[in-house]
């Protein structure tokens, strides 16, 4: 099982996991009240922090990205990273589980989503879900095979 | 692990650095300026039953009554005066909230009415086309909503009926945030034009009644009794 730590691997899944989050923050830095439209949209958050995490969160997601890619500081970001994740994947099954259609926010904008049918974002919920499971698996690789990345 | 957490402090100090320089940035620019805190949005609880077997909605406790302008009203459009109870189509599926749902018939003949019209709809899409006459009104662009508010309590009087539409959405959570804000403000008669823009865009076909209906840029536009 040596191979799961190996550091090309390591790299492959920093850099993967580290530009998808790049990607996801672009559209959120760009236009805030659209992030905090999606927050709100989740029903999960008191008002006086929707702001905040519209506010915050994309920051916080492209300064993560960049510690992935460039590997300064790639543990911390893998465990922030890894953080967001369960908690996305906690909050759009929940939101699955009590029948509320919800626009995930993360890579998609509301514009891109208008038309959408509860069918159809109950459809991108899911693939949602599964696709954070997998970047949750690479911020686990990264995280458990830190020992590798020979910083100092 | 002590290297760790100095790594997960210093990220977060950066979003914390960068997300505040942003936002102060954006301070001019109301579209895009969001306050750090607002309680505009309501507790987070759905407004719509989802369950197939949950209970019928409670009728609704508010019927906005339908306006009818007065013989030498109609170039104001704040000149109008409540006369009776409209007849809505809410069905047993629809949402049990505070607000009664218009269908786009009944959208028209309080149109025609020169009734008073809320875009909920980000300023962006607000300017591609709208209801004529209606005022933009974002729950999202927090920067202006005071001052718009403001202005329309000036120009309207309360006890107008008021209509607000955003994009056509299940529960039409834009249009009911706004909803709120406009009772709050002391309007008395709120409803939502629950198909929204993108049902008026569709359903106006006749190109002289678009001109008339439906205008784009910033400007609200003039209605034409």
């Amino acid at each position: 099982m040596s191979f799961l730590r190996h550091p090309v691997l390591t790299w492959g899944c920093a850099i993967g996991l580290g530009a998808f989050f790049l990607y996801a923050c672009v559209h959120k830095i760009a236009e805030p009240p659209d992030f905090a439209k999606s927050v709100n949209d989740y029903k999960v958050l008191q008002s006086a922090f929707i702001n905040a995490v519209a506010i915050y969160m994309p920051w916080l997601e492209l300064f993560c990205g960049l510690a992935l890619v460039t590997s300064l500081g790639r543990r911390g970001a893998a465990l922030i990273t890894g953080v967001l994740l369960v908690l996305f994947i906690v909050l759009l099954s929940y939101n699955l589980y009590r029948g509320h259609p919800t626009v995930c926010g993360c890579t998609m904008t509301y514009e891109e989503a208008r038309n959408f049918t509860d069918a159809d974002k109950f459809w991108e919920m899911k693939k949602a879900i599964a696709r954070d499971v997998g970047l949750l698996l690479l911020a686990l690789q990264v995280w458990f095979s830190g020992c590798c990345v020979k910083q100092d | 692990m002590k290297r760790v957490v100095v790594q997960v402090v210093v990220l977060l100090a950066l979003a914390l650095i960068a997300g505040t320089a942003a936002n102060l940035a954006r301070q001019g620019d109301d579209t895009k300026f969001l306050p750090w805190s607002t309680s505009i949005y309501g507790p987070p609880t759905l407004t719509k039953k989802r369950s197939v077997d949950s209970e019928p909605a409670p009728p609704t406790a508010l019927a906005p009554p339908k306006v009818k302008t007065t013989p030498d009203s109609t170039a104001d459009p704040s000149a109008v005066t409540p006369t009776e109870a409209p007849v809505t189509s809410a069905s047993e599926d629809e949402p049990a909230d505070e607000f009664q749902r218009l269908s786009f018939e009944e959208a028209v003949v309080e149109w025609e009415s020169l009734s008073t019209f809320v875009d909920a709809r980000r300023t962006k899409e607000y300017v591609k086309g709208h209801i004529t006459g209606s005022w933009s009104m974002s729950p999202y662009e927090q920067g202006s909503l005071a001052e718009k508010m403001i202005a329309i309590q000036e120009e309207v009087p309360e006890e107008a009926a008021v209509i607000v539409y955003c994009s056509a959405s299940a529960d039409c959570e834009d249009s009911a945030i706004i909803g709120r804000q406009l009772k709050q403000a002391g309007f008395v008669y709120v409803c939502i034009y629950k198909g929204g823009f993108p049902e008026w865009d569709v359903k106006v076909t006749d190109p002289d009644k678009r001109a008339k209906m439906i205008t784009t840029g910033e400007e609200r536009g003039e209605v034409e009794p």
